[in-house]
């Protein structure tokens, strides 16, 4: 009896580690897939996606148009056009200002997040980066969550066959304790891999892009505030490496920052369902490796912005003919 | 004057919009600001209003719905509004329209000009005095911009404030946009107008920009301020000193730096006396 | 002036505004003695106001009607007046007379706001399937 549970633990222990190993190896073949095409350095578009994901780049599309004065940030996160503003060349900042064009000039911060952050702008992102083999394609994981699956289902056991083993020691006093121990290294060894790759299993990133991202992170510094008027510079690259309190305009960053933290007006936004992707736990693709900066991920709430109050109405005026558009509300 | 002098010293302002709050706040050279009185409830104030206020940035409450040339008396809970606007903000004053906004039980959702005879000055008159009562601050009212006229019209607009001022002792917010409005609309001279207006109970202008279309001028807020509205408003400087002139800006709002221009372009149009 | 003259004069005003305002928001005929082009320009004009701020409350209308939006709201407004309860009622009005003409492709207020539920929807299934898979 006694050895036939040393044997069943030693079993166990042998066929966790198996698949630990080649759980690891697994997902380091697919993170090591072969870079392509990674001639010309990527842009702040490409890093901002690397480092934040869909939000990230959206967000770094708000910085640079803000402080282009080509779009206006108002107390609350509303965004609106600016008249007479230049047409940028970046299509993630295009797609900004067309999603705002499409919604009369003006919505929350939140909404053009959302919208721009599933658009054809950053999708395009998206497929210039997993064809780098920056970013690791969709499906990629199928074999290592396979591998995973396998992982939790046989350290479950491994756990049963601990607690039964640890019971008959202490019922009959058996001399059971080498199968206790063996189970007991099963289950924890089990349990440890299996926490460690369900985190690294969201990631993202190829270690190429892990990689790449460092690099840049090397050559724009956080908090460097480089002095220059060039807006890539002192804005894009900043926002999209670290994040939108590297604007540079403090008041812009909070007003940006305050619509994805508050909830309210109208928002569909389930608690938890889109915000701080960091602690969703299967949410979002990439909460692996340290690199992921989280609040940009916080799509979440809605704050309204003004409302019907918010339609300006024309002082003394004369309203405007069917010919031209005018803001005049009141009377 | 007792009444308008309360204002004091206002200096050069800009309409204060939800849309532009932070751009407001944050641009040099506005010593005043003006809020629509309806887009804002006196327990809730926007907090750019309050960094504002506590900025020390005067704040006046502008009314748009209140039809003080309507026939029926000003309603009691317009006035209240106004008056709690105009404590909640510490305003030095409180304005609105010389126009009637409602009739028939319909909303006009409009300023439409008052017809100016004796019956109607009587009515107004009244609706004047009401309101004075129902506020703990002067009331300025101001000169609107037309597409038409009133056949049975016995005065000029100038004539017609010029009896309320007399009557009532009520300021006047003279809007030179609105002058130029009639000037090409109707064909009324904006000079002549400023000739005839009770310019002694001037307590601010307003001064804004609009487009032309077929031939007739549409007062809507949303561009720059035409030279010829400018040249109106060096008229008046010309007469008086006012307290303050303010630009109004109403929907397609542009970058910080044209507001800046168009600033400065109010203060050199003043300057240039 | 006497109290009983001002009173005659207060409905003497009264008369006279409504009929404007008839003309210029019901449909109602032009007042004797007014410049019945000026009064369509206004009416035009009154309308363009309301259009700005119904787009402002629905921008998902807009987006919806595309270039038609104008058009269809002219329609609507053209001779109805402003419903009592503001733009929002407006908007609302706008919103099922459009429907009754089957020219929204759900019903409103499915359709309200467009672009928050459905964008946050399709945000969802992409990260979540994206996890998944």
């Amino acid at each position: 009896m006694e050895f036939t549970l040393l044997v069943i633990g030693v079993t166990l222990v042998a066929a966790v580690w198996t698949t630990a190993v080649g759980l690891r190896s697994e997902h380091r073949r697919v993170l090591a897939g072969p870079p392509r095409g990674t001639g010309a350095p990527l842009g702040p578009y490409e890093l901002a996606y690397l480092a934040g994901g869909p939000l990230r780049a959206v967000n770094t599309a708000l910085g640079v148009l803000a402080r282009a004065g080509s779009i206006r940030v108002a107390r609350g996160g509303r965004i609106s056009l600016v008249t007479g503003a230049l047409p940028p060349a970046e299509p993630v900042e295009k797609a900004v200002l067309d999603a705002l064009r499409q919604r009369g000039g003006s919505c929350p911060a939140a909404e053009l997040r959302r919208t721009v952050g599933t658009g054809v702008a950053v999708d395009g992102l998206r497929y210039r980066l997993l064809g780098m083999g920056l970013l690791v394609p969709e499906g990629a994981f199928a074999e290592a969550r396979r591998l995973h699956g396998r992982l939790l289902v046989l350290t479950v056991i491994a756990a049963l066959f601990e607690f039964g083993s640890l019971l008959s020691v202490l019922s009959w006093g058996h001399l059971g304790v080498l199968s206790t121990l063996a189970g007991a290294v099963a289950s924890v060894s089990g349990l440890v891999v299996y926490s460690r790759m369900r985190r690294a299993l969201r990631g993202a990133l190829s270690r190429a892009g892990h990689e790449t991202l460092a690099a840049a992170r090397g050559v724009h510094v956080r908090g460097a505030r480089p002095a220059t008027s060039d807006l890539a510079f002192a804005v894009a690259f900043p926002v999209a490496l670290y994040g939108l309190g590297e604007l540079g305009d403090p008041l812009l960053t909070e007003e940006l920052k305050r619509n994805a933290h508050t909830a309210g007006g109208g928002s569909s936004c389930a608690a938890g369902a889109c915000g701080g992707g960091s602690s969703s736990s299967d949410g979002s693709s990439f909460g692996g490796g340290g690199d992921f900066g989280s609040g940009d991920w916080g799509a979440g709430g809605d704050s309204g912005g003004g409302g019907d109050s918010g339609g300006s109405s024309c002082g003394g005026g004369s309203g405007c003919g069917s010919g031209c558009g005018g803001g005049c509300g009141g009377g | 004057m007792a009444e308008h002098g309360a204002a004091g010293r206002l200096g050069v302002g800009l309409g204060w919009r939800p849309e532009i709050d932070l751009t407001v706040e944050r641009m040099p050279g506005v010593d005043f600001v003006e809020v629509i009185a309806e887009n804002i409830r006196p327990g809730a104030l926007p907090e750019s209003l309050r960094v504002l206020l506590a900025r020390g940035v005067p704040v006046i409450p502008h009314g748009v719905g209140l039809g003080i040339g309507g026939a029926e008396p000003p309603d009691p809970d317009r006035l209240a509004h106004l008056d709690a606007c105009a404590r909640a903000l510490g305003s030095p004053l409180v304005s609105e329209h010389l126009a009637f906004v409602r009739a028939g039980g319909m909303e006009a959702g409009h300023l439409l000009p008052v017809p100016r005879t004796r019956a109607a000055l009587s009515v107004v008159v009244e609706n004047v005095r009401r309101a004075q009562d129902a506020l703990a601050v002067p009331l300025a009212l101001e000169n609107v911009a037309a597409l038409f006229g009133w056949p049975e019209d016995e005065m000029t607009e100038a004539q017609f404030l010029g009896e309320l001022v007399e009557a009532t002792g009520v300021g006047l917010l003279v809007d030179v946009a609105n002058l130029y409005t009639n000037q090409v609309n109707l064909g009324l001279g904006a000079v002549s107008a400023l000739d005839g207006l009770p310019l002694s109970a001037l307590a601010y202008v307003h001064v804004a920009g609009g487009h032309s279309h077929h031939g007739l001028w549409h007062d809507t807020h949303t561009s720059r301020v035409p030279q010829e509205v400018l040249e109106i408003l060096t008229e008046l400087c010309a007469r008086t000193e006012p307290p303050g002139v303010l630009l109004e800006w109403d929907g397609d709002y542009p970058s910080d730096a044209v507001f800046e221009e168009e600033l400065g372009r109010i203060r050199g149009a003043m300057a240039r006396v | 002036m006497s109290e009983p003259s001002r009173e005659r004069a207060r409905q003497e005003l009264g008369r006279a505004q409504a009929e404007l305002v008839a003309a210029l928001v019901a449909g109602g005929e032009v007042p004797e003695g007014f410049d019945a082009a000026r009064l369509r320009v206004q009416e035009g004009a009154l309308i363009s106001k309301r259009r700005g701020t119904v787009a402002r409350v629905r921008p998902d209308l807009v987006v919806l009607l595309g270039d038609g939006f104008a058009a269809h709201f002219d329609g609507y407004a053209r001779g109805r007046p402003k419903p009592e309860g503001g733009s929002r009622a407006d908007a609302r009005d706008f919103a099922a007379w459009l429907g009754e003409r089957g020219l929204l492709p759900e019903p409103p207020g499915a359709a309200a706001p467009v672009g928050r539920s459905g964008g946050l929807g399709r945000l969802l299934g992409r990260v979540l399937g994206r996890g998944s898979g």
